[in-house]
């Protein structure tokens, strides 16, 4: 046998996405997937796609990256004051790029070489970098207005090819390289990768600087929806990123079971909830959240029963991991 | 069976299965009071099934056990406290981010509770006279029990089996946790567990231990006994042919007497030092020799190992590979350089339990999986991983797998066996026979003689002496991080000689 079987995590959280998109367009009598319907959602998941695009590979780590909001934020902030001060739009891009690395460069060197576990050193940024943006945000011209540039990425005939190619770079990164594998064997199990000659702590913080990366990225296509920038950019961002990863049937402890097309599925399933919540006119936010959350711990438990019964996990035999991703 | 000579655990066809698999069928066994007893068979003879069932762990589907003349069905090991039964299971089961004193009494701290408050002083003192009424040797208890080594981690198993004062003491494959000296505690301790009319019942690999240790063997092969021998009657090779249930074939260790070596250095060590553990060790090791070191458990001989694949960030001197011109400074340029290294312990430090079989064998040969593009190639990394199954004869359903499924002597093939398909130059090996039955075994050592011949320099770190004197050109023996002395084989290379250096 060579083919390797269709992974149980991916089957579930599928299930899962069909289940509730049936529902929805029962509901809403078909309007669910009407053509303009389905590109709303479309353009509700696509920040937080890509986004995850990059947040995956500390995911696979073992690991969360809390700052992604924050990154998107700050990065989009300082490149439109600079881009506005220059009179040049252009300026944007490396800006933010810029600013984005350094701040993935500090999560992951904290996480590889000070052994701080990643929630608290991105937590750390989440909140400490949210206000240095109110700070560039409150000194600079204030609201910067989108210019023809960036408003290209509004237009479908741009967005949906760079969608598709950032996809499928970031797939074969993921599945394909020795980088994203060496992400994916750390999750699994850190003294075996550094035991077998994976340079860690390089491979750590390569994994956060490419997280806070397409978070930077996940910017530009904020500001070209929202029409700019705004002290509001990408609060909670983490946290639909970490569900689409999680509902899409990646394990908490990341590892193998990390793949693109999980977070494909998850961050559709959270953007038909939100979008069917919003046409079966149960539009209050709280009946949105508490519904994700359920859904969360449910596909948990699904994707344990079926461990169980494959009998994978019928061996203690895994040694408790130290918490240091 | 007359009242004067009732074993104190007597048990009549006791059937287990999981799923269509036949674990255990039929056992009929009895254990007498006093009597020490060992159970020999290889990987997947049902002998850990046996003791789980005794010890409440698994359910029985058919068969009666009786306890001192009582019906005893235990549901979960609480019973088998209860009746002090007193066990040591084979993977580690210690919580590491507790104190090892708490793990010594965990789920029973309410003795030394006061208004929801543990006396840890109180206890320790108490583990501390455990540790003394049986000769053990002490262990740091208020660290947490995932910073001590694994030998550490089974004594905290040991103590709290022996805190509830068994009346008979189980023993999973603990030995081969244990360096020299603490196998040798553990040697005098059930000694005394007879003298005082207890029973002891032991499962290990080490045949030649477990026959010098035992009264009595009983041997399994799949799931049914294949007989009980008195141990001081039986020779290794009825063992062995009775628990495989062939002859084995070929030759177990070598049979060469001398030394043989070829005249290139592959890697040369000069004044190595880690912290306190290893201290300013200097050898070279030839192209085509095995280089065995032994010593107790503070030698520092496992760190050795690690030091060597460059893991220690602490390290000072060098570890150089002379033919290149290189010099080792961490995993990844040993890993660059065709050096390999399987640890000790396997399942926490060598393979990614919980990944499958494919992934465990292709993780360290990634750069020769690349096919269009640069990328990885799924077809390569799959017929790698089908040819190092085969070449391993690997038992399992597929490549894919989880390794957490298999057992030892298998998962120690994929241990070894993802190296193998490289073109090595150095390996080293820590422990790598732990855990393994009789037939792996011997292919581990076949396998070894090949690389040696194929002009592999290997070093081989070992707690068992019989395995290094079998194997290597040169021993050295390690006390407390330095080279204590050099043998060289056929000459005065012998069990005596390397414990009079050791001790």
């Amino acid at each position: 046998m060579t083919r390797k079987k269709l992974d149980a995590g991916i089957m579930t959280s599928l299930v899962l996405l069909v289940a509730i998109l049936v529902f929805f367009t029962i509901r809403t009598k078909g309007n669910m997937i009407s053509v303009f319907n389905l590109t709303t959602i479309m353009d509700q998941a696509l920040i937080v796609i890509i986004a995850g695009l990059g947040s995956i590979f500390v995911v696979s780590l073992g690991g969360a990256d809390l700052s992604v909001g924050t990154t998107l934020g700050i990065s989009t902030v300082v490149g439109a004051a600079l881009a506005d001060a220059t009179g040049n739009e252009v300026v944007l891009f490396p800006v933010a790029i810029t600013v984005a690395l350094t701040i993935g460069f500090s999560n992951g060197f904290l996480v590889a070489k000070l052994k701080v576990p990643s929630f608290m050193v991105t937590l750390a940024h989440l909140i400490g970098m949210r206000g240095v943006m109110l700070y560039v945000q409150s000194v600079s011209s204030g609201f910067y207005r989108a210019q023809s540039l960036l408003l290209t990425l509004k237009n479908d005939a741009f967005k949906i090819p760079i969608l598709i190619i950032l996809i499928i770079v970031m797939h074969f990164i993921l599945s394909h390289t020795k980088f994203g594998t060496y992400c994916k064997a750390i999750g699994e199990n850190e003294s075996v990768a550094l035991n077998v000659g994976v340079p860690v702590a390089k491979v750590k913080i390569i994994a956060f600087m490419l997280s806070s990366f397409m978070a930077s990225v996940a910017g530009f296509f904020m500001m070209a929806k929202v029409g700019g920038t705004n002290n509001t950019m990408g609060i909670n961002l983490e946290i639909d990123v970490l569900m689409g990863i999680f509902l899409g049937g990646v394990l908490v402890t990341g590892g193998y079971s990390a793949s693109v097309v999980k977070l494909l599925i998850g961050s559709f399933t959270i953007s038909v909830i939100k979008n069917g919540m919003v046409l079966a006119k149960w539009s209050a936010i709280e009946i949105t959240e508490v519904t994700q959350g359920v859904l969360l711990i449910l596909i948990l438990f699904v994707m344990i029963l079926l461990k169980q019964r494959s009998g994978a996990t019928a061996r203690p035999d895994t040694l408790p991991k130290d918490p240091t991703v | 069976m007359t009242a004067a000579r009732e074993p104190v655990l007597h048990i009549e066809k006791l059937c287990k299965s999981f799923g269509p698999t036949k674990a255990n069928t039929d056992i009929d066994f009895e254990l007498d009071r006093g009597e020490i007893r060992g159970l020999v068979g290889e990987n997947g003879s049902g002998k850990s099934t046996l003791l789980s069932q005794i010890a409440g762990v698994i359910a029985s589907d058919r068969g009666t056990m009786y306890l001192n003349g009582e019906i005893y069905a235990p549901q979960s090991p609480l019973d088998a406290y209860a009746r002090k039964i007193g066990i040591v299971v084979q993977e580690l089961g210690v919580i590491g981010t507790l104190s090892a004193g708490v793990n010594v009494f965990i789920g029973r701290t309410d003795a030394f509770t006061r208004a929801g408050i543990v006396d840890k002083k109180k206890m320790n003192a108490e583990i501390r006279e455990i540790a003394r009424k049986w000769g053990l040797a002490d262990i740091p208890l208020n660290k947490p029990a995932k910073s001590l080594n694994v030998e550490s981690r089974k004594q905290i198993e040991l103590l709290r089996a022996l805190a509830i004062d068994p009346q008979i003491l189980i023993l999973d494959e603990i030995t081969q946790a244990l360096s020299y000296d603490n196998r040798k505690r553990l040697h005098d301790l059930i000694l005394t567990f007879k003298e005082m009319g207890r029973s002891v019942l032991i499962i290990s690999h080490d045949l030649e231990e477990i026959a010098e240790i035992t009264d009595t063997l009983t041997v399994l092969r799949d799931g049914r006994v294949v007989d009980t021998v008195r141990s001081d009657k039986v020779t290794m090779n009825d063992l062995k042919r009775m628990m495989v249930g062939r002859e084995i074939e070929g030759d177990y260790y070598r049979t060469d007497a001398a030394p043989s070596r070829e005249d290139r250095i592959v890697l040369s060590v000069r004044d190595l030092t880690v912290r306190k553990e290893v201290r300013s060790m200097s050898f070279d090791l030839h192209a085509g020799e095995i280089l065995g070191f032994c010593g107790l458990s503070d030698s520092g001989i496992h760190m050795l190992g690690k030091a060597l694949y460059g893991l220690e960030e602490d390290a000072r001197g060098a570890v150089l590979l002379p033919e290149k011109g290189v010099r080792i400074k961490s995993s990844k340029m040993a890993l660059e350089n065709n050096i390999a290294y399987v640890p000790k312990e396997r399942d926490g430090e060598g393979l990614m339990i919980n990944a499958e079989i494919r992934d465990n064998f292709c993780l360290p040969s990634l750069d020769g999986m690349k096919g269009k593009f640069g990328l990885l190639s799924a077809k390569k990394l799959n017929d790698a991983a089908n040819k190092a199954k085969d070449a391993f004869a690997v038992r399992c359903r597929d490549i894919f797998q989880e390794v957490g499924g298999l057992s030892g002597g298998n998962k120690q093939k994929i241990n070894l066996g993802r190296w193998i398909a490289k073109d090595l130059s150095v390996l080293i090996l820590d422990c790598p026979t732990r855990g393994v039955d009789v037939g792996v075994k011997s292919y581990i050592y076949r396998l070894m003689r090949d690389l040696k011949a194929k002009g592999l320099g290997i070093i081989l770190i070992s707690d068992e002496l019989l395995e290094i004197i079998g194997m290597a050109d040169r021993v050295f023996v390690v006390k407390y991080g330095e080279i204590a002395q050099e043998l060289v084989r056929g000459t005065g290379f012998s069990e005596e000689a390397i414990i009079e250096v050791m001790l």
